[in-house]
């Protein structure tokens, strides 16, 4: 792959990123609603200090200059403020990123982990008990909302039993440090985790069982069977490998979207993540905190497309970028 | 079966890994429960902004009715006034000075004493800079400090709310912080001088407050009060009954029955006043609204269409009382008994009656009357709130009602922040919406005069009716003078009655609040006795006198239990005899901003879970 490539991948990608913000900002304008008068809700606010407030949003501009203000703002690394909170929207995004990589994070990589593992094995022997059991299980699972199996899993295991926690990182209550901190940190993280983990199975082993069974009809793995190699050998040495493309691709977009937060299920679990933010941005009409997040969340997607892209390329002598 | 199966395994794999951890945390979490008492409540809604300028929630007004101490108290009576920062206070002939007399020795939670300096600072600030807390109390206020603890505070227009005044806030910590830093600034660093300060916060998970050692009155029995945040209302009801937090701030409608049925907790439904409405556009303002409804005839004919007690029944769970008069203030006192022959009872008979007679008749035989001329059907819009889903109910319930009378409905759906725009341009008919009163009724009536209809759609204002009474304005400027409380709650309930009779509104209920706390504690107090909630109040004094039911009470601390059913409209009579002493209150300007916010919070509670 060429350098050129690499830059016009690139340029496509700012691109779509600029397309993307372009469309964040308008969506938001569309809603017809007056954000001062959202800001000053509930109190009797004299028409100096409206104005005032139009001033400091820049609410009077035209909604092209508001655009192009916004867009130098947004280079300087300036979101704007939060009408919820009047602290800066990127300070508010900061302080949430961290939750949701670790619960949606984590949640990605071992549904991946796992989800491939299954396809794998479900594939190399298509309609055996396994595939059945794991093809059938998975897919239940996928096509259940995660909001019905968090409810589920929270009546089961937090009312009934009582084994885990209702919610949040850590109980307040708690002087637990260190080692004890992290163990209840993950006690916290358990309920949400598996959710998400096995709610997104499907998507994983479905497509790794798919490329599986299409690569066992190859040649090469008749070729590597009829020199003696064992079935294990040559699922593991042959198969996988040559299978796995899609299945990397898949995980790659996957992480992309782990900024998206998931808004379901940090709202049931109280996971103070981008999740939760967004839902409580959504409820307050906190316009730049949408944006901000918006923005963080399509940026990051873009960004792991690229890679993804990319990296296709790499490990795929076959694809060739025009 | 497959599915069984695999679901057996996962679930005992899950169990064996909790197990282990619960292990590993189980005594790390009880270890301090011994040395501190630590109440915890769970919240439903998260600190938007504790800086006084800018913060708008119920929970904000929880964090600063502990950490900032007022000049006065309110009673948990009846809101009346009672000594705080100020032990004692006089005034003049002509009731416009007030000067108060500080306690000895009062000092910020920093060491730094609080002196007279620092009241009149929090009036002179809040009031130039119009903070959302407080301007609307003490705009018309000068004070000035005559020597370290003796305020002169003088009010340009008499003043009922005097001597109520609210939060002292710190001066040496807001000076250094010029308006434009202001917008800024946190307000995290926990200095106040009330009973509990802030040491800690985690946004989107919780906030903690412990004991100021400094603070002037009785020392509480809890060392701390930590408030966690709960996005899911089910959870935070499943929290409680598992012991992970002692109290909840509110339990959703569907929630209510399976809560009360739990032995181990006790269900308490409050009310300050709040009301749910159908406002009609009587037509003094702008807009487009049916001329039937600049009819006091129809208007009234309309309250006595609306079946009350089935939507407090059906709509509201039958949590509350069913609407007569508006709510004015957060005490009941100030609402008057409405004679049983001039009340609007469920009566279609009467209501088509009184159409009738005033000549609104259904000349083309089509179900739907027309005018007394003939022309322009009673077709009327009706605007429901998108965010709020009992909106919905209410208006399936209505639209028959009023068929039944020849009137048609058109439902039109409208976000609040749209319906605000709808309202402001007067292009509308009915709508549904609700109050929540301040403490003082001068807030909630000031909505309803005619200075309040919108004259600039751009600006709405606040009288959502459209509705300009000559009368009602003159008794409102005569309220809002008048010293003698007894006079003054006349006054209102002659207001009310006005309000009541000319009928631009359908009061249709009075909800309750509803909270919740677990029985191993004791010692709740309402606001306003009997009738009001126990925690997030207009002085939140539960928290210092709630204690562990195994902590023997101090004399005088009697177990004021909060029982969980009580008749709202029970318990007045004794705010009257309080008599000398005028209605206080404690940020006037802040309750309002309390009353919208909860019912804010109320309203995205059941949407969230709708999601």
């Amino acid at each position: 792959m060429t350098l050129r490539t690499i830059l016009r991948r690139s340029l496509l990608a700012v691109v779509t990123l600029f397309i993307t913000v372009l469309l964040n900002f308008l969506l938001l304008r569309v809603v017809r609603t007056d954000p001062v008068a959202t800001m000053t809700r509930g109190r009797k606010v004299s028409a100096e200090k409206r104005a005032e407030l139009r001033e400091k949003f820049g609410l009077d501009d035209s909604t092209v200059v508001q655009f192009l203000k916004y867009l130098k703002e947004l280079l300087k690394g300036n979101l704007g403020y939060s009408f919820q909170t009047g602290r800066p929207v990127t300070t508010e995004i900061f302080s949430k990123i961290w939750p949701t990589i670790s619960l949606i994070g984590i949640s990605t990589l071992l549904s991946a982990i796992i989800g491939i593992w299954l396809g794998i094995r479900a594939g190399w022997r298509p309609g055996s008990a396994f595939d059945r059991l794991s093809t059938g299980t998975t897919m239940l699972f996928y096509s259940t909302s995660d909001a019905f199996l968090g409810l589920l899993l929270a009546y089961l295991f937090t009312s009934r039993l009582q084994w885990f926690p209702t919610g949040g990182i850590v109980d307040p209550r708690s002087d637990a440090v260190g080692l004890q901190k992290l163990f209840e940190q993950l006690h916290h993280m358990v309920l949400p985790a598996t959710v998400l983990t096995v709610g997104y199975l499907g998507q994983y082993s479905l497509v790794m069982r798919a490329s599986i069974l299409e690569t066992s009809k190859e040649d090469f793995l008749t070729l590597a069977r009829a020199k003696g190699s064992t079935d294990d050998y040559v699922r593991r040495r042959h198969a996988v490998p040559n299978a796995m493309l899609p299945s990397i691709t898949l995980t790659a977009l996957s992480i992309g979207y782990v900024l998206g937060g998931s808004i379901v299920i940090e709202t049931l679990f109280t996971w103070p993540g981008l999740g939760l933010a967004f839902s409580r941005a959504l409820g307050a009409q906190d316009f730049p905190m949408l944006q901000g997040l918006f923005l963080v969340s399509s940026a990051s997607v873009i960004v792991l497309t690229l890679l993804a892209d990319l990296l296709y390329a790499r490990l795929d002598p076959r694809v060739r970028i025009a | 079966m497959a599915r069984n199966v695999r679901r057996r395994t996962t679930a005992a794999l899950i169990a064996a890994g909790a197990l282990a951890v619960s292990a590993l945390t189980g005594p790390a979490a009880q270890g301090q429960a011994d040395e501190k008492i630590t109440f915890t409540v769970g919240v439903s809604q998260e600190i938007d902004s504790l800086n006084l300028s800018i913060g708008l929630l119920v929970v904000d007004y929880e964090v600063w009715n502990l950490q900032f101490a007022a000049l006065t108290e309110l009673s948990d009576e009846d809101f009346s006034p009672l000594p705080g920062l100020a032990e004692s206070w006089t005034t003049s002939e002509d009731g416009l000075t007030w000067t108060y007399s500080l306690r000895e020795g009062l000092q910020w939670s920093d060491g730094e004493p609080l002196t007279a300096d620092d009241v009149v600072y929090s009036i002179e600030r809040p009031r130039d800079e119009e903070w959302a807390c407080c301007y609307e109390i003490i705009k018309n206020l000068e004070a000035r400090a005559i020597d370290a603890r003796t305020v002169e505070v003088i009010t340009s227009v008499p003043d009922p709310k005097l001597p109520g005044l609210g939060y002292v806030i710190p001066k040496h910590i807001y000076e250094p912080i010029d308006t434009e830093a202001l917008a800024d600034y946190k307000a995290e660093d926990g200095i106040g001088s009330g009973p509990f300060v802030l040491t800690d916060h985690n946004p989107g998970e919780s906030w903690r407050m412990e004991r100021n050692e400094l603070w002037y009155g009785e020392e509480p029995y809890i060392d701390e009060i930590i408030f966690r945040y709960f996005a899911d209302p089910d959870q935070m009801v499943t929290a409680l009954e598992n012991g992970e937090v002692d109290a909840i701030d509110s339990v959703d409608e569907d929630l209510i029955e399976s809560t009360e049925a739990n032995a181990d907790l006790v269900v308490v439904e409050g009310g300050q006043g709040g009301f749910s409405h159908v406002g009609m556009n009587t037509g003094d303002g702008l807009g487009d609204q049916h001329p039937a409804l600049a009819d006091r005839e129809v208007r009234q004919a309309i309250n006595r269409a609306i079946n009350r007690e089935v939507l407090l029944d059906e709509v509201a769970g039958g949590r509350g009382t069913v609407g007569t008069v508006i709510g004015a203030g957060a005490s009941n006192i100030w609402e008057p008994e409405i004679a049983p022959e001039d009340l609007f009872t469920f009566d279609p008979d009467a209501a088509n009656q009184q159409l009738d007679d005033a000549g609104y008749l259904d000349t083309d035989g089509d179900g739907v009357r027309e005018m007394p001329d003939g022309t322009n059907p009673l077709n009327f819009r009706l605007h429901i709130r998108a965010d709020t889903p009992s909106d919905e109910e209410k208006a399936q319930f209505i639209g028959p009602w009023l068929a039944d009378i020849g009137i048609d409905t058109e439902v039109l759906v409208a976000t609040e922040d749209e319906l605000t725009a709808i309202l402001g341009r007067g292009e509308f008919d009915m709508f549904t919406w609700g109050w929540v009163p301040f403490v003082d009724p001068s807030g909630m009536l000031s909505s309803l005069i005619c200075d309040q209809v919108t004259v600039d759609p751009d600006e709405p204002l606040y009288n959502d009716a459209n509705w300009c009474n000559e009368e009602f304005d003159r008794l409102y400027e005569e309220q809002n003078q008048e010293l003698d409380r007894e006079r003054r709650v006349e006054i209102v309930h002659e207001m009310l009655r006005l309000f009541y009779e000319e009928a631009p509104y359908v009061v249709l209920y009075k909800a309750n609040d509803i909270s919740a706390y677990s029985k191993e504690w004791t010692g709740f107090i309402r606001q306003p006795a009997d009738t009001g909630p126990i925690l997030f109040t207009n002085s939140s004094h539960s928290y210092l006198t709630i204690r562990p039911v195994d902590v023997p009470a101090r004399d005088g601390d009697g177990d004021g239990d909060a029982t969980p059913a009580t008749d709202a409209k029970d318990g007045d009579g004794g705010g009257l005899s309080t008599g000398v002493i005028v209605g206080g209150v404690l940020g006037a300007g802040a309750i309002g901003a309390i009353a919208i916010a909860s019912a804010m919070a109320g309203r995205r509670r059941r949407s969230e879970d709708r999601e």
